[in-house]
C-alpha cells in the first residue's frame, strides 16, 4: 500500500492525540471518582441517577422529620407518665380525705392547685420549640387555665383551656395522606384530669365537700384509664416511626450503592485504566518518533 | 538506414536534459508541498519525440495526476455527514450541561425535591404563615428554574440561528472562490497550461463547502464546475449564487421557522426565493435541525413538564381552601357571561367566620346551569356571598359580612376541561402560565392566602376550617408524589409519572439523545478519517518516493550528460581528423 508522508504522520498524531484524550478522561475519572462529568456519559442511566438523587434527598428529609417526630412522641410519653404519677398521688390523697383519715381538706385543696399547675406545665411541654400536646404545627403553649371561657363543672366536659390546633401532628411519608402522631392536650384523659383537679382546687373545705371529692375521684379514675390508653397510642406511634426510620435508612444504603454503580467508577479499575492508556500513549509517541526519524535520504548517501 | 548526425545526438540528449529538469522541478514542487493541505503528488508525463518515424528525443507532454473522483465524492459526502453530526452533538451537549451534570445534579430535580420537602415541612408546621410562605418561595423557585431551563433551550437556539448567518457567509465566500477558480481553470485549459494545482485548490474548497452543507457537483464539457445543494438548488453555475440570511435575533419558544403557517423566523433565500428546505446536511443542516427540530422538541418536553405539574398542583389546591378563608376570591380564568356552561356535581358555597365556623352554606347543582351568567347568578344567590363577573371576565366572589370569608367545596366537574369548578375558574390556583417559559406563582395567591385546609363540614355552626388542618397541603404533596398524566411531547410518549419521575425522564431523554448524537458523530468522523486517509494515501506526496525519484532523475541527468560529453569528444575527434 502506498502511503502519503504527511497523512501518515497526521494519522499517527491523531491516533496519539485520541489516546491522549482517553488518557486524560481516565485521569479525570480517577481524580473525580465519577464516570463522566456529563450526564450523557452515564451509559443511558442519567434519569436513574437523577431519580436516585431525588429519592435520597426525600428519604433524608423523611428520616430527619421522623426522628423529630419520634423524639416528640417519646417526650409526650414521658410527660403522660408524669401526669399519671400526679393523678395517682391525687387519688391517694382524695381517698384519705373521703375516708375521714385526713380531716383537714385545706391541704388537699392546696395540693390540687399545685397538681393542676404541674399537669398544665407538663401538657405545655415543648420539644425544639414545638408544643408536644398542641396539635399539628403548634409552637405556643396549648393549655391556658386562666382562659375566661374555662369554667369546669361536674359532669360537663370543658376544653376551653385548649389553645392549640384542631388537627394532629402529621408527617408525609407516602401515599394519599400523612401519618398522624402525638396526643393533643384536649384529649379526654387530659381534660378529665384538669377538670377533676380544677374542681378540687376550687372546693369548699369546711365542711369538706365529700360529694365533689367523690366526683373528682371518679373523673381521675377515668382519666387514668384514658391517659394509659393515650400512652399505648404513643407507644404504637413510636414503633411506626422507628419502622419508618429503619426502612428509610436501609433504603438510603441501597440508593447510595445504586447511585454509586450508576455514576461512580471503581477507583482501582480507574487507576488500572490510566496506566493502560499511559502505556499505549508511550507506544504511540514512540511510533511517531520512529516514523519521523526514518528517511530514505539517510541511506542513499 | 537513415543517417544520423552528431548534432542529432546532441539534440536528442538536450531534450533528455530538458525533460529531466522538468521532472526534477515537479519532484521539487512535490517535496516542497509535502505538507500542503489538499496537494496531490504530480508526475511529469513524458513521451518519445518521433521525427520521420524515428525517436529524436523526449518531451514532457503533461504534468498531472489522475484523481479517483468516486473516492473524492465519498470524501465530500462523509465530510458533510461528519460536520452535521459533530455540530448537532455539540449543541445538544451544551444544552445538557445547562440541564444538569453528574457532579452538580439537575437543578430541576433539586428544586422539585425542595418543593416537596418544603410542603412536607409546611404539613408538619400546621400550615403556619411562615411555612406556607416558604412553600410559595419554593413554588417560585420551581417556576424560575423551569424558566431558566427554557431560556437555556432558547439561548442555544439563538446561538444556532446566529451560526446559520455566519455559515451562510462562509458558503457565499467559498462559492465566490470556486467561481474565480472556474475562470482560472478555463483560461489555463485554453492556453494549454497544466491545471492540476488549480484542481487541487478546487477540491480543497469543495471539501470545505461540503463541511458547511450537502452538495452535488459535476464538471461540464468545458471543464467548468457546477455545484448544487443537496436538495438540488443551483449554487454555482456560470456564476455564483448568493445565499441571503439575516439571523432573527433573540429567539423565544414562539419564534419558529414555518413558512407554511407564518413562523417569524425568515428562510435562507437566493434571489428572494426560500431555499432553506433544500440546504440539508453539513454544519448548516445541523444548525437548521437544531434550531427547528431538536431544540424545540426539548422545549416541548419542558412545557409538558411545566403544565403537567401545574395542572396537578392547581387541581389539588382548588380542592382546598386558605385558612382563614379570604374575604374575596378572584378567578384567573377569563369567561364570557353568554358562553355556554356545562358541569356536574354539587358545589357548596360557604361563608366562614374567623374561627373557621360555617356562617352560611348554599349548595348549587351545576347540572342545572347552562351559561356562565347563570353560574354567576347562582353564586351571587348563595347566602352570605356575592358574585360578579369583573371587567377582565374573571368571576369574583365576595363575603357579604366583614370578618367572614368565602370557601368552596364539593366534588364538581366542568365538562369543558374535566376540572373541578374552582380549578376551572382558577380561584385557588398556585401556579399560572402556559408553558415552561412563562410559568409563575399565581398572582392571586398572595391576596387569597395559601390553600392549606379542606373544609371539614358544610353545616352551619360547625367548624369547617380546623386549626392546624393541612389536608390541602398534604394533597399538594401527594399530587407531586402520585403519578401525573403527562402529555406526549418532543420525543417522549405520554406517560403517568411522578413529578420527579418526569424530570428524570426528560433529563434522561436529553442525555440519551446527546449520547447518541456523540456516538454518531464519532462514527461519522471515523468514516471521514478512513475515506480521507484513503484518498490522501493514494494521491498525497510520499517524500521517500520523491527522494527515490530524485535519485533516479539525477542518475538519468548524469547519463544524458555523459552522452553530451561523448558527442563532444566525437566532434573533437572529427575536427582533429580533418586538421
Amino acid at each position: 500500500m502506498r502511503v502519503c508522508t504527511s497523512t501518515m504522520q497526521a494519522t499517527l498524531l491523531t491516533q496519539a492525540m485520541r489516546v491522549q484524550g482517553e488518557y486524560s478522561a481516565a485521569l479525570i475519572q480517577q481524580g473525580s471518582g465519577t464516570k463522566s462529568p456529563s450526564l450523557a456519559g452515564l451509559d443511558g442511566q442519567a434519569g436513574l441517577a437523577v431519580s436516585l438523587e431525588a429519592d435520597m434527598a426525600a428519604s433524608e428529609r423523611l428520616v430527619s422529620q421522623a426522628e423529630t417526630a419520634a423524639s416528640m412522641v417519646e417526650t409526650g410519653y414521658g410527660a403522660l407518665a408524669d401526669i399519671l404519677d400526679i393523678v395517682e398521688a391525687a387519688k391517694v390523697d382524695i381517698a384519705s380525705s373521703i375516708n375521714g383519715t385526713v380531716t383537714d381538706t385545706t391541704t388537699l385543696r392546696e395540693s390540687a392547685v399545685d397538681w393542676r399547675e404541674s399537669v398544665a406545665t407538663l401538657l405545655n411541654t415543648t420539644f425544639g420549640g414545638l408544643a408536644v400536646f398542641g396539635g399539628n404545627g403548634a409552637t405556643a403553649a396549648p393549655v391556658d387555665l386562666s382562659d375566661p371561657a374555662y369554667t369546669p363543672i361536674v359532669g360537663v366536659a370543658d376544653t376551653d383551656y385548649y389553645q392549640g390546633n384542631g388537627a394532629d401532628w402529621t408527617l408525609m411519608v407516602d401515599g394519599a395522606s400523612g401519618v398522624t402522631y402525638g396526643v393533643r392536650a384536649d384529649t379526654s384523659g387530659a381534660e378529665k384530669t384538669l377538670r377533676a383537679l380544677s374542681l378540687l382546687a376550687g372546693m369548699t373545705t369546711s365542711p369538706p365537700d365529700t360529694a365533689l371529692m367523690r366526683d373528682a375521684a371518679v373523673l381521675l379514675d377515668e382519666a387514668v384509664a384514658e391517659l394509659a390508653a393515650a400512652q399505648d397510642t404513643l407507644s404504637g406511634q413510636a414503633d411506626t416511626l422507628s419502622a419508618v426510620i429503619d426502612s428509610q435508612t436501609e433504603f438510603q444504603l441501597y440508593a447510595e450503592s445504586a447511585l454509586e454503580s450508576v455514576a461512580k467508577v471503581d477507583v482501582a479499575a480507574a487507576t488500572a485504566t490510566v496506566s493502560q492508556h499511559e502505556t499505549v500513549l508511550r507506544a504511540s509517541f514512540s511510533a511517531l518518533s520512529s516514523l519521523t526519524s526514518l528517511s530514505l535520504v539517510d541511506y542513499v548517501r | 538506414m537513415a543517417i544520423t548526425s552528431i548534432s542529432s545526438i546532441v539534440h536528442t540528449a538536450r531534450s533528455g536534459l530538458m525533460a529531466t529538469q522538468t521532472a526534477m522541478s515537479v519532484t521539487s514542487a512535490n517535496i516542497t508541498n509535502a505538507n500542503t493541505v489538499g496537494y496531490t503528488a504530480k508526475t511529469a508525463d513524458t513521451a518519445a519525440t518521433v521525427v520521420g518515424g524515428r525517436v529524436a528525443g523526449v518531451s514532457v507532454v503533461g504534468i498531472g495526476n489522475a484523481v479517483n473522483t468516486a473516492l473524492m465524492k465519498e470524501v465530500m459526502g462523509a465530510t458533510s455527514e461528519s460536520a452535521y453530526d459533530a455540530t448537532l452533538a455539540s449543541y445538544l451537549n451544551t444544552l445538557l450541561n445547562a440541564l444538569g451534570t453528574t457532579d452538580g445534579g439537575a437543578p430541576l430535580e433539586t428544586v422539585m425535591t425542595d418543593l416537596m420537602t418544603t410542603l412536607s415541612e409546611a404539613v408538619n408546621a400546621g400550615g403556619s404563615a411562615q411555612s406556607t410562605s416558604d412553600v410559595t418561595d419554593a413554588l417560585a423557585a420551581w417556576a424560575a428554574t423551569l424558566q431558566d431551563a427554557s431560556q437555556s433551550v432558547q439561548a442555544t437556539r439563538t446561538t444556532a440561528d446566529a451560526a446559520i448567518g455566519e455559515t451562510v457567509e462562509e458558503i457565499n465566500a467559498l462559492l465566490g472562490q470556486l467561481d474565480d477558480l472556474n475562470d482560472q481553470i478555463a483560461r489555463a485549459t485554453a492556453t494549454g497550461d497544466p491545471t492540476a494545482d488549480l484542481l487541487d485548490s478546487q477540491r480543497v474548497l469543495l471539501e470545505d463547502l461540503s463541511g458547511f452543507t450537502d452538495i452535488r457537483y459535476f464538471n461540464t464539457g468545458t471543464g467548468e464546475l457546477h455545484v448544487y445543494s443537496g436538495g438540488g438548488t443551483p449554487l454555482l453555475t456560470s456564476s455564483a449564487r448568493t445565499l441571503d440570511y439575516t439571523p432573527f435575533g433573540t429567539l423565544t419558544a414562539d419564534a419558529t421557522y414555518d413558512p407554511a403557517s407564518g413562523g417569524v423566523i425568515p428562510g435562507i433565500t437566493i434571489n428572494g426565493g426560500d431555499v432553506t428546505s433544500s440546504l440539508g446536511g453539513g454544519e448548516l443542516g445541523a444548525l437548521i435541525t437544531a434550531r427547528d427540530t431538536t431544540l424545540p422538541a426539548i422545549q416541548e418536553e419542558l412545557d409538558a413538564l411545566a403544565t403537567g405539574v401545574m395542572d396537578a398542583l392547581n387541581a389539588a389546591a382548588n380542592r382546598a381552601t386558605p385558612a382563614p378563608a379570604p374575604p374575596s376570591l378572584t378567578g384567573t380564568t377569563a369567561v364570557a357571561g353568554a358562553d355556554p356552561f356545562s358541569g356536574t356535581g354539587i358545589l357548596s358555597v360557604l361563608a366562614v367566620d374567623a374561627n373557621g365556623e360555617v356562617v352560611s352554606a348554599t349548595d348549587i347543582d351545576l347540572s342545572t346551569i347552562t351559561t356562565y351568567a347563570d353560574l354567576v347568578t347562582a353564586l351571587d344567590g348563595a347566602a352570605g356571598v356575592s358574585a360578579i363577573l369583573d371587567a377582565n371576565g374573571n368571576v369574583v366572589l365576595t363575603a357579604d359580612t366583614a370578618g367572614t370569608g368565602v370557601a368552596l367545596t364539593g366534588e364538581t366537574t366542568v365538562t369543558a376541561d374535566g376540572r373541578g369548578l374552582s380549578h376551572h375558574l382558577g380561584f385557588n390556583n398556585v401556579l399560572s402560565g402556559t408553558g415552561a417559559a412563562d410559568l409563575a406563582v399565581a398572582d392571586t395567591l398572595g391576596a387569597h392566602g395559601f390553600p392549606t385546609a379542606l373544609p371539614a363540614s358544610t353545616t352551619v355552626g360547625d367548624t369547617a376550617l380546623v386549626s392546624g388542618d393541612t389536608a390541602g397541603l398534604q394533597a399538594l404533596w401527594t399530587a407531586l408524589d402520585d403519578p401525573i398524566a403527562f402529555d406526549a411531547a418532543g420525543t417522549m410518549a405520554a406517560a403517568d409519572r411522578s413529578a420527579v419521575g418526569q424530570i428524570a425522564a426528560v433529563i434522561d431523554d436529553v442525555a440519551d439523545t446527546t449520547n447518541a448524537a456523540a456516538d454518531t458523530a464519532t462514527l461519522s468522523a471515523q468514516t471521514l478519517a478512513t475515506l480521507s486517509d484513503a484518498f490522501d494515501n493514494a494521491h498525497g506526496v510520499n517524500v521517500d518516493e520523491e527522494t527515490a525519484k530524485l535519485l533516479a532523475l539525477e542518475q538519468s541527468y548524469q547519463a544524458v550528460s555523459q552522452v553530451m560529453s561523448t558527442a563532444q569528444d566525437m566532434f573533437d575527434s572529427l575536427v582533429a581528423m580533418m586538421n
